[in-house]
């Protein structure tokens, strides 16, 4: 089956695994990291059709509610099956199964053909994950929430907020008890 | 098409604890649920007993308030859960003696999608809050075993739960399931995760996905049954899941010991003899709560065999869900039962070593208390300003200490050569 060329949020996806993995250094984008970057980049416009929905995920060594949306799960999915991104379950010493994806090297050539890196949109992604520095930001998650810094200048870095989600806040609606 | 959205949904957060007879009946008589007690009993936190003997008894903090609502004594507890005594935000929990335990609530508004998600998340949380404090010290310690945590209290962020949700959305009546799902996966998915199953029966459409259910429509009391079954064996899934993982860790743990076995210190020796005997306690109680889950998998299933004759996707599903669970859990308890096995030959391998060690030890002190003998004996001698024959009876004497220390040296000459050999060369490390 012939898949669909990639539309604009797919390209992007693409375009944000591209700048973090790497064939060579058989490096991979952690799902978890993954979305914490994407969240930001939603909160940045660049995804403006990806909305606020939870999901119940790895965070380190917890679960917890985090940020998902479900169209960026089937626009990841759309990626994949044009085989431009390969995926990883690695199992650590701490971590028992670890989702990763990579950009391949068909993604790399696809995104050269297309000269996705020279529009203005890829221009805006780059700048909103670049340090004043130059380098790319890295994701620290941090136990109270995630962080976008600077391991090059170690100067710059800042939570993305609103990412995990705080389960503790009481329920706002009037309930009564159910029953299984 | 429109938004998905339901009136008054109902949502209830669902795990396996191990429960059974004795401790479903423990918990009924506390909560006082045979005198058909209307008032609230509270339920505090270990230690919370401190004036006993004054004939008075103070919690360090106030816990969570049960009333009961419906009961089996043996079988099951319905009671309403607060942290007040005020009766606002009552939790409705659910306890069966086959483990299913679940908190819920029916809001009494319309709710999206996304809304039931947050709402699934407070009460998967709530579960720390209102359903923690009711076990025993037993049951506490064996779920935290299987998530590898002293103490329950550390299983905030980590407990598995499945969320089950129920809504009326008259619209939608008339679809099949797989025509809902057409025009609102995204929004159920929201709901349930990935869709692993679903089905149109009774008027109701059934969503089972990876975190959750959704059941659109108003279950009859069979259904309701039927529902129950479901989600004992996808609580026992989420379980499963959570075990599979725990044991694979343990097994990582054993691997990293065995391999630093061969090379480590006397200190290490002993740190990983401190770690084997903690996984060693862990595995006891992961093979206890493996027991308790297995025996209700089988228990249930069996009932539900004699119980359900018809011929429907769900009951097809719920079936398979329970051989899948049994055939599982037989799994598992082949690899505890290896896993036991490595622990004791470990352990073993450790013991000697450790052995081995102070053997080591015990002949290089000897050595050196047999190498001071001499000197201090020739020492003597000298200060003494011994005769020739005195000297020839201190000769006479150091003779034997004196073939003891060739011997000794010999010995280790010979170990260290030999620990040479069965040293691993470091590109093989």
């Amino acid at each position: 089956m012939k898949e669909q060329k990639p539309d604009q949020d797919q390209q992007s996806i693409l375009y944000v695994y591209s700048l973090y993995s790497s064939f060579s250094e058989v490096k991979y984008l952690q799902y978890t990291g993954a979305l914490v970057i994407f969240f930001y980049l939603m909160k940045q416009n660049i995804f403006p059709d990806y909305r606020e929905h939870l999901l119940i995920y790895d965070y380190k060594d917890t679960r917890r509610f985090l940020w998902e949306d479900k169209k960026f799960m089937t626009d990841v999915n759309a990626v994949r099956n044009n085989g431009f991104l390969s995926r990883a379950r690695l199992r650590a010493q701490n971590y028992r199964d670890m989702n990763a994806h990579q950009c391949t090297q068909s993604g790399f050539d696809f995104l050269k053909s297309i000269g996705f890196e020279k529009t203005e949109h890829a221009q805006k992604i780059k700048k909103h994950l670049t340090c004043g520095c130059g380098k790319l930001y890295s994701i620290d998650l941090k136990d109270n929430g995630p962080q976008l810094i600077c391991k090059h200048c170690k100067k710059s870095g800042f939570e993305v907020k609103g990412f995990l989600f705080n389960p503790n806040q009481p329920v706002s609606h009037p309930f009564k008890p159910a029953f299984i | 098409m429109q938004q998905l959205s339901f009136d008054n949904p109902t949502i209830i957060s669902s795990a396996w604890l191990p429960f059974g007879r004795s401790d479903m009946e423990a918990l009924n008589r506390f909560v006082g649920a045979h005198k058909r007690y209307s008032a609230p009993t509270e339920f505090g936190s270990i230690g919370e007993i401190t004036d006993l003997s004054n004939g008075t008894i103070r919690m360090d903090h106030h816990g969570i308030f049960l009333v009961p609502v419906d009961f089996e004594f043996t079988g099951f507890l319905k009671a309403n859960v607060q942290s007040s005594t005020d009766n606002s935000n009552q939790y409705g929990l659910s306890i069966y003696k086959n483990g299913l335990t679940g908190l819920g609530i029916t809001l009494e508004t319309k709710l999206r999608a996304e809304d039931i998600k947050v709402l699934t998340g407070k009460l998967s949380d709530g579960f720390s809050d209102y359903v923690f404090p009711i076990l025993t010290d037993v049951q506490k310690s064996l779920v935290a075993g299987i998530y590898n945590e002293k103490s329950i209290n550390n299983l905030r962020n980590k407990f598995h739960t499945y969320s089950v949700t129920i809504g009326e959305q008259k619209e939608l009546q008339t679809l099949s399931s797989s025509e809902v799902l057409e025009n609102f996966q995204s929004e159920i998915e929201v709901i349930t995760d990935w869709v692993v199953f679903h089905t149109t029966t009774n008027d109701c459409h059934i969503f089972a996905g990876m975190a959750g259910c959704l059941i659109i429509g108003t279950p009859t009391k069979e259904m309701v049954e039927l529902f129950r079954q479901l989600m004992f064996t996808q609580v026992c899934q989420k379980t499963a899941q959570r075990m599979h993982s725990h044991l694979w860790a343990l097994r990582r743990q054993l691997e990293l010991i065995r391999q630093n076995l061969q090379r480590g210190s006397y200190i290490d020796l002993k740190n990983n003899h401190q770690k084997i005997c903690e996984i060693n306690d862990v595995l006891s109680h992961t093979e206890v709560f493996e027991n308790k889950l297995r025996y209700e998998i089988k228990d249930l299933h069996h009932k539900f065999k004699e119980s359900i004759n018809a011929s429907d996707p769900l009951i097809e599903f719920i079936s398979q869900n329970f051989a899948h669970e049994l055939e599982k859990a037989e799994n598992r308890e082949s690899t505890v039962l290896q896993l036991s096995s490595e622990v004791g030959v470990i352990n073993d391998e450790m013991e000697n070593k450790l052995e081995l060690i102070m053997t080591k030890d015990n002949m290089q002190l000897n050595l050196v208390l047999l190498i001071l003998t001499v000197i201090s004996a020739f020492s003597i001698a000298e200060i003494m300003n011994f005769s020739f024959e005195q000297w020839g009876l201190v000769a006479l004497f150091i003779i034997p200490f004196t073939l003891f220390v060739l011997i000794y040296l010999r010995k280790m000459v010979k170990e260290y050569r030999f620990s040479l050999l069965k040293r691993p060369s470091k590109r093989h490390e």
